[in-house]
Formats: structure tokens, C-alpha cells, sequence
């Protein structure tokens, strides 16, 4: 039994190291690791280190488990992208609205029915609110000019400008980040960024991953729960994310929490750290000179952790858990590392900035999501959605300003 | 013992303070500069403004989601007409020495603000009302110069208590400054040797706070401001020193909040002096400086090409940051009548001399004026140094325009009205830049209701003032808060720090 010290408080047991799978495994073996590198493409897996899945796509063969690895990646990040600015647009019509100086016309309603559509959002309130001609593609009468589109935004450039001619609104070439209302006289009205970019280039990569993985569920969702996951090497599958390992190893609950509480979702990071500190003493203390270099090289168990959490995280913002998310997320950043790379990943970036958003700190969500728009070219239109609704949120408020 | 840890002691000790657990209760943080004056009329610095946060208290105030709600105030109707509003001020509110709180203290605080002989840096925060007028003690009317939709987003300035003062001309030496009162969950009790602030919770306060005492600690030396915290002689850091993040991030009994991210750094130039109303020079001295090497040295952040953050809806962000140039810098020099010996820039047979001038105690600043001294020095420039106390600061640069560059920064809270520094009749533009078009487009700005439109306004400002040059737009850093993780409940509010602080609670 261990003392309790003369102050009478229990002394806290002492946390064991653990097998975390992919992150344990390439420490302690590190020669399958490398013949995993010599087989796919070490670029390939330097740049899924480094969150640059586009670079990682084009570097693992065509077709390739990896490749289809990368793609689901970048699916995933388009798919928090699109919350975020669905969410952010939604925001902006409201707010726009109740303050009683929305723009005339079914432009904005319009683009508030689309924001929600792509966003997978209860849009029928708005649709019903257009005017009949405008409501086809809605109510499916008209195909939607999205869903048979692919190319990959990367081409585009890094910043990506398009201006639909006069006559043509809403009605554009793919993979632009702003759409033009015009009026009746093919007269420009004003111009939207596009609230659904992210979710029109994701079938680029959902369809390489359903292709490739095997699957048949309709929907990248659906992949996310382990149950679907096709029948691939383990360590590729699961390399670099949370997945293969299990909660109950990192020393955190699996069930959903019933209430958002932080200080519950601090406390479950503390927990977490706790494993990692005493798996990666003992790995110190145990791996080859070679998964030692591994362990110090790549960070695999830093890596481990911020997934963990960014998953989490994600779980909690799709329960309604804002201030969970929030408090989990700023834990899961490494704030010595700045922008993305190996340290941090654009999903920690757009999953801050949804949280933010939720939580009402509209203008620290367009903070959050500056390193992303910084190497993401679809997420300018995000980033002007929610410029947008900053400034209409401080339209009535007088500044403030201080030195020092 | 080595030399850094005799160090830590000495000033353990000079500050009174055991590097033994914290008092249950007792909330400490640090700041780099005790504020100089507790007068919410007069604050012009953050650690003034997060003073105020714990002392006073405004009608309305921020919720946790960033939205207005009542404060003092307890509920209020805007006229149809949306020029006017009654307020229904909350029952039972008492100033710290035991006054009751009425509407004509409201009415005197607005009236303190705007009467000019007060000159309050905040008067521009109440501008937009015509009158105030105390219905009863516990009703109040004001009406508007326009049409307001959400005044009470407006109504966030600190309220002041009329009986202790004579008249709504008010002063900044005021006895005042030093002994406050206010409505606010925490009262000062004590002004310390220590140049520390002693705070007490206040115990017919009307709401609900936990934490028994908050203590503002002078630390001037920022490098043993996080140590202090790792051997729990502190509860806060405000901001942390760049190079201790990796530090305290990998203490487990600390966590880190982003914080007042919308500041940034500037070198201004005195547009009122003779050598700087030409631009060409203000341009050539901009073509000098090699911003990213002034920044290394001193932290992380983002070089920044006008007024606002990279991040800032108003950035523009087809305007790059200046990158040094001295043929060009040469070039505009010359055509500005100066002469190159092979050493120093002289016009009519008088080197180019500049006085720098920045504040004491200025995170980090003196890094950064060394540094610029030589950059501008090693192209033929002499540059004079200076570092200012607040009171000569405030009378030299604010009051006399006595300089001819200044290093220091600008804060903005989350509207980064930059109206104030660079519209000509702004009461913070010390810097005296003028720009008709400028002028015209920051009053259209602040006219405007499509947010749309007020965007590309302030984009179109942020391009015309880059160009004209009136300072050199240094750098935003990455900026953190530090707090033990004793202290529960903790969120940070963006820009004031403490606004929440009534729900936080020490283990």
C-alpha cells in the first residue's frame, strides 16, 4: 500500500505505460515501420507527418491503400471544413435578419438554403421562403451542378478568384470560392462566397476512398465509425490517427459525456497525459537506439495525442458539447509549433474555430482558422463568411483600444 | 547554487512572497507594469483596463458567449424610434464604501465623459448620445444622435460614483486614482511599497464571486514572471514570454490561453515634425528596417503591412508587408534632399538625428530598440534612445508630441475600431496622421449597416495608410495567458482579461 503522507490525501496511483498501438509500435519495431516506408512512399508518409495530405496524395501510387489513406484524411478535413462554414453562414443570414437589415431579395435566403443542404442542416424554412423557380434544386427537380463535378482545388491555386459573368447567378463552373446574385437585368447585386466549396470538392476524395477501400456505404460519415473500416494492413491504416487505438489504453472514457462540462474534459487530458508520460519514459528507457531516434524524430506519441483529442473533440462539437471541444481543443495545440505542421494539423485549427464560433467567439474562430487558410485554399471562403459575420456581430458596438 | 537560482530567491524575496503553495483564495497575477492610474475615464493601457474589469462595472457587459447582457442594469426599452431608451438600473447595488448606486451616477459618468474638460481618451465611446437624464434613482432615459439597433452593445463603459467628485470635469491627478471605488465584485484595499495592488472581495457586493482576494504584482523583469509561476508564487500570467511556452506547456499544472490576439506593434513617426510630413521619407526610414530580424529575437508572430492583424476581417490582404530596400531607401532620401557622405544622411548640413522613445518596462522593447538603432544606424541614420516613464509618456507623446519615433503597440478589442489612431480628429492619433480620403472613408465606415460593405471600407483604409506610411507596421505576436490549474472555471475574456473572473474558483 502506498503512504499517504502526513496531509491525509490519498496519494494519487501510480499510471502505467501502455500499448498504443501504431505509436508504441514503430518504437519498439522499428524495422517494420521502415519496410512500411520502403514500400508505399516515404515522401508520402513524411508529408501525412507534416498534415500536407495533398502532397501525400501525390506522392503514394494511384489507387494505392495509402493514397486512398490520404484521401479519406483530406475528406475528413473538407468535412469539418463544411461544418464550420455552414455554421458561419447560417450565423450571418440569422444575425443579418434579426437585426432587421437583411438585404432584399432571395439571395440571401438562397444562400442560407444551400449553406444548410450542404451542411446537412434542416433547410426547408428556407426553401420555403424562395421564390418557386429558384426551389429546383432543392426539391430535387433540377440535379445539383456539385454532384458530378471533380477536380482538385490544389490546381486552382492558392488563392482561388472567380467572378461568374452578369446572367449566370448561382450558376457557375466548379471549384470557385465566390458566387455572383445578379438582378433581373443580369445587373450584379452582390457577390457570396460560395458556403458549400469544401463539400463540392470532397467527392474528389471520398470517391478514391470508396473505390479503393472497398466500401459501399453512401457517405465518408459513415467511415469514421470503426466498424466500417475495410480490411487493410493494420499499421497503414491506422498510422498517424487515433484509430487502432483504444480508450480504454490512453486512460479515457468511451461513452459520450452527458453534460459539457471543461473542467471534466481538462481533467480527461490530464488523464491522457499521464499514459503518455509513462509510456514514453518507459519507451526511453526500453526501445533499440533505432526506435529511439524514431521516438525523438517523429513524435509519435505528441502525434497520438493531438488526434486523440481532435477526435474528441469532433465528438463532442456533434453532441452539442461547445465548451468541452473548446477546452479540449486548446489542450490538444502545441503552441511551440506555429501554423500547421507535424505538431499540428488543420483539423485542430478547424475544429478551434468551430468551437469558437459555437461558443460565440465569432472573431477568435477567424483566428483559429488563419493558419488554415493559409495552406488550404478552399477555406478563404470560409474565412470571408465568417469576416462577414464578425463585422455584423460589432456593427453596434463602439470599440475599444489600449496600449501596451 | 548557480547564479540564476540566487537570482530567483532574491526576487521571491523582494516580492514577500514564500515559494510555498498559494493562500486558499488569493488570486495572483502579473503584470509587467502596475497601472499607473485607477480611473476607468483615463485608462489608456490593458493593465489598466483589467484593473477596472475587477473594480467596476459597466450597465452592460459581455456574456461567456460574447453577447451583451445586463450588468447594472436590470432590463431596458428602446423607443420605436430607436433614439431613445429607459433603463430599469438594478435594485441593490452599493459603491465599495457603502453609498448606494443610483441613475445619477450614470448620468454623471456619461457626462464626465463627454465634457471636454475632462479630455477622457473614452469619450468616444459615449458620443453617440445626446442626454442622459435620471428619471428616478433607479430609472434612467437616454436619447441617441441617430438611430440605434442594439445600443446596449454600446453601454459596456464603467460607471463612476458622482459623490466623489464636484464636477464632471474630471482630472487625472484626482485623489481618485488611488483610492477607487466602484460596484464591482472586488475592492481595493491597499496601493503596496511593492507597487502590488491588493484587491479584497466585496462583501455586500450584489452578485456572486469566489475567490476571497486578487493581487496585481508588479514584476518587471517578464524573465522571472513564469518561473514565478511555476513555483506557485503567482496563480496568472497575462501574457507569457514567447521563448516559456515550450516551458510552461510541458508543466503539467499549467494551461495556456490564447489572449488579446488583436494587437500589434508599430515604430511611429511624428507626422507633425518637419523631417516626416514628407512621406517620401517616412517611406525610405520604412525601406530600412528589416522587420522579421527585429522580430526574432523577441518571440513568434506575424509580420503585419497596415493597421490590423492578418486575421482581422479589415486586412487586406493583397497589401504585403514591407520588405527592406535600402537602393530604394536611398533613392527616396535623395529625392527628398538629403546627402550621403559614405556615412551619414545630412540635409542642409545637419545629420539625419532621430529620438526613439518607448516606454519603461515595455515587454521586451528594449531588444527591439537596440536592434532598430543599429538597422537604421548601419544605413547613416543616428538614432537617440530614450526610455519614458508612463506620466512622461503620457506627457510627451500623448500631450506634447515631443518625440520623433516611438516604439509601442495598439490592442484592440474584437471590433478593431482604428478610428480613434488615424482618423485626424481621433483622441489616440498622436501619431498626427492626416488623410482627407482616410478620414472620409473611416466616417463612411462607421455609417454603413452592410457588413459586406464595411469590409471592403476598411480594406480599402488598411491600403491607404499603408501607402502613406505614418508608422511602420511591425508584427502581431502569439500571445498567451498562463494560469495554474488550480484556478477552475477559468475563461478568459479576449480582450479585458477578467471579466469572468466571478465564477472562478481556486482548489
Amino acid at each position: 500500500m502506498i503512504a499517504t503522507g502526513c496531509t491525509g490525501i490519498p496519494a494519487e496511483p501510480e499510471v502505467q505505460p501502455a500499448e498504443l498501438g501504431w505509436a508504441t509500435g514503430i518504437v519498439t519495431h522499428p524495422e517494420t515501420f521502415s519496410a512500411l516506408m520502403d514500400e508505399t512512399s516515404r515522401e508520402g508518409w513524411i508529408a501525412v507527418h507534416a498534415h500536407d495530405l495533398d502532397s501525400a496524395k501525390s506522392a503514394f501510387a494511384e489507387n494505392s491503400p495509402a493514397s486512398a489513406w490520404a484521401s479519406f484524411a483530406r475528406g475528413q478535413e473538407r468535412l469539418d471544413l463544411q461544418r464550420l462554414t455552414s455554421e458561419a453562414a447560417l450565423r450571418l443570414v440569422r444575425t443579418w435578419e434579426e437585426r432587421g437589415s437583411l438585404p432584399e431579395g432571395p439571395g440571401p435566403v438562397f444562400f442560407a438554403a444551400y449553406a444548410a443542404t450542404c451542411g446537412h442542416r434542416p433547410a426547408d424554412a428556407w426553401v420555403a421562403r424562395l421564390p418557386v423557380a429558384e426551389r429546383a434544386w432543392f426539391e430535387g427537380t433540377a440535379p445539383w451542378p456539385w454532384k458530378s463535378e471533380a477536380a482538385d482545388v490544389a490546381q486552382e491555386g492558392a488563392r482561388i478568384r472567380y467572378a461568374t459573368p452578369p446572367g449566370e447567378a448561382w450558376k457557375r463552373p466548379p471549384f470557385t470560392d465566390r458566387v455572383v446574385e445578379t438582378d433581373g437585368a443580369g445587373q450584379t447585386v452582390r457577390t457570396w462566397q460560395d458556403p458549400c466549396l469544401p463539400s463540392r470538392l470532397a467527392p474528389a476524395d471520398t470517391g478514391v476512398a470508396h473505390r479503393v477501400l472497398n466500401t459501399y456505404e453512401d457517405g465518408l460519415e459513415l467511415h469514421l465509425n470503426p466498424d466500417h473500416q475495410p480490411d487493410l494492413s493494420k499499421l497503414v491504416h491506422t498510422l498517424f490517427s487515433a484509430r487502432g487505438v483504444s480508450t480504454d489504453a490512453l486512460g479515457l472514457p468511451d461513452d459520450v459525456p452527458a453534460s459539457d462540462d471543461p473542467e471534466a474534459a481538462r481533467e480527461e487530458v490530464r488523464a491522457l497525459d499521464a499514459v503518455l508520460d509513462a509510456t514514453r519514459a518507459h519507451l526511453e528507457q526500453s526501445a533499440s537506439p533505432d526506435g529511439l531516434a524514431l521516438l525523438q524524430q517523429i513524435q509519435p506519441l505528441s502525434r497520438l495525442r493531438q488526434e486523440v483529442l481532435v477526435d474528441r473533440a469532433r465528438r463532442d462539437l456533434r453532441a452539442g458539447h461547445v465548451q468541452r471541444a473548446y477546452a479540449t481543443l486548446l489542450l490538444a495545440r502545441d503552441v511551440t509549433e506555429r501554423g500547421i505542421g507535424p505538431a499540428n494539423g488543420p483539423a485542430l485549427y478547424v475544429l478551434l474555430a468551430e468551437a469558437n464560433l459555437r461558443a460565440g467567439r465569432t472573431r477568435e474562430a477567424l483566428d483559429a482558422l488563419q493558419p488554415v487558410v493559409d495552406v488550404i485554399p478552399e477555406s478563404t471562403a470560409t474565412r470571408e463568411i465568417l469576416s462577414d459575420l464578425v463585422v455584423l456581430e460589432g456593427m453596434d458596438r463602439t470599440g475599444d483600444s489600449k496600449e501596451h | 547554487m548557480n547564479a540564476v537560482t540566487v537570482r530567483n530567491l532574491f526576487l521571491l524575496g523582494a516580492l514577500g512572497v514564500a515559494a510555498s503553495a498559494s493562500q486558499a483564495g488569493n488570486f495572483r497575477y502579473a503584470e509587467d507594469r502596475a497601472p499607473g492610474i485607477v480611473n476607468p475615464v483615463f485608462a489608456t493601457t490593458m493593465s489598466e483596463a483589467r484593473l477596472n474589469e475587477l473594480v467596476f462595472e459597466g450597465l452592460y457587459t459581455d456574456s461567456t458567449e460574447l453577447a451583451s447582457e445586463p450588468l447594472l442594469a436590470e432590463s431596458a426599452t428602446l423607443a420605436p424610434t430607436k433614439k431613445a431608451m429607459r433603463i430599469r438600473l438594478r435594485d441593490g447595488v452599493k459603491w465599495h464604501d457603502g453609498t448606494p448606486f443610483s441613475a445619477e451616477d450614470v448620468v454623471f459618468t456619461i457626462q464626465a465623459m463627454q465634457d471636454q474638460a475632462t479630455g477622457s481618451p473614452e469619450a468616444g465611446r459615449v458620443a453617440w448620445i445626446e442626454s442622459a437624464r435620471a428619471i428616478d434613482k433607479s430609472t434612467l432615459e437616454l436619447t441617441f444622435v441617430g438611430q440605434e439597433y442594439a445600443p446596449e452593445d454600446k453601454l459596456h463603459f464603467k460607471i463612476m460614483p458622482r459623490h466623489r467628485f464636484t464636477d464632471t470635469a474630471l482630472k487625472r491627478t484626482d485623489p481618485f486614482r488611488n483610492r477607487p471605488i466602484g460596484t464591482g465584485p472586488w475592492s481595493v484595499v491597499g496601493f503596496n511599497d511593492d507597487n502590488s495592488i491588493s484587491l479584497q472581495r466585496y462583501r455586500e457586493y450584489w452578485g456572486e464571486a469566489a475567490i476571497d482576494e486578487m493581487t496585481m504584482r508588479e514584476v518587471a523583469d517578464k524573465n522571472f514572471q513564469s518561473k514565478l509561476l511555476l513555483y506557485e508564487s503567482l496563480e496568472g500570467l497575462i501574457r507569457v514570454l514567447p521563448r516559456d511556452l515550450a516551458m510552461l506547456q510541458n508543466d503539467r499544472k499549467v494551461e495556456l490561453y490564447p489572449y488579446q490576439t488583436n494587437s500589434w506593434w508599430y515604430v511611429g513617426f511624428n507626422n507633425r515634425a518637419g523631417t516626416f510630413q514628407d512621406p517620401k521619407v517616412r517611406e525610405a526610414l520604412s525601406l530600412m528596417v528589416d522587420v522579421p530580424a527585429l522580430l526574432a529575437p523577441i518571440g513568434t508572430g506575424d509580420p503585419v503591412s497596415g493597421p490590423f492583424v492578418p486575421s482581422s476581417p479589415f486586412y487586406n490582404h493583397d497589401v504585403t508587408p514591407m520588405s527592406p530596400d535600402a537602393a530604394k531607401a536611398k533613392a527616396l532620401l535623395t529625392e527628398a534632399g538629403f546627402t550621403h557622405d559614405g556615412r551619414t544622411w545630412s540635409k542642409d548640413g545637419r545629420p539625419l538625428t532621430l529620438r526613439l522613445s518607448t516606454l519603461k518596462n515595455l515587454e521586451t522593447a528594449q531588444d527591439v530598440v537596440i536592434n532598430l538603432q543599429t538597422q537604421l544606424q548601419n544605413q547613416g541614420v543616428q538614432v537617440n534612445t530614450e526610455f519614458l516613464t508612463r506620466p512622461e509618456w503620457k506627457q510627451r507623446v500623448w500631450g506634447e508630441s515631443d518625440y520623433d519615433l516611438i516604439l509601442s503597440t495598439w490592442s484592440f478589442d474584437r471590433n478593431e475600431d482604428i478610428y480613434e489612431q488615424f482618423h485626424s480628429g481621433g483622441a489616440r492619433n498622436f501619431v498626427g496622421y492626416v488623410n482627407e480620403d482616410v478620414d472620409a472613408l473611416l466616417d463612411k465606415a462607421r455609417e454603413v449597416a452592410d457588413p459586406q460593405e464595411k469590409k471592403l471600407i476598411l480594406r480599402e483604409v488598411h491600403a491607404k495608410i499603408a501607402a502613406d506610411h505614418p508608422m511602420i507596421f511591425l508584427w502581431t505576436l502569439d500571445s498567451y495567458a498562463a494560469m495554474s490549474t488550480k484556478v477552475k472555471n477559468v475563461v478568459v475574456h479576449p480582450f479585458y482579461f477578467f471579466t469572468f473572473a466571478r465564477s472562478w474558483t481556486i482548489r
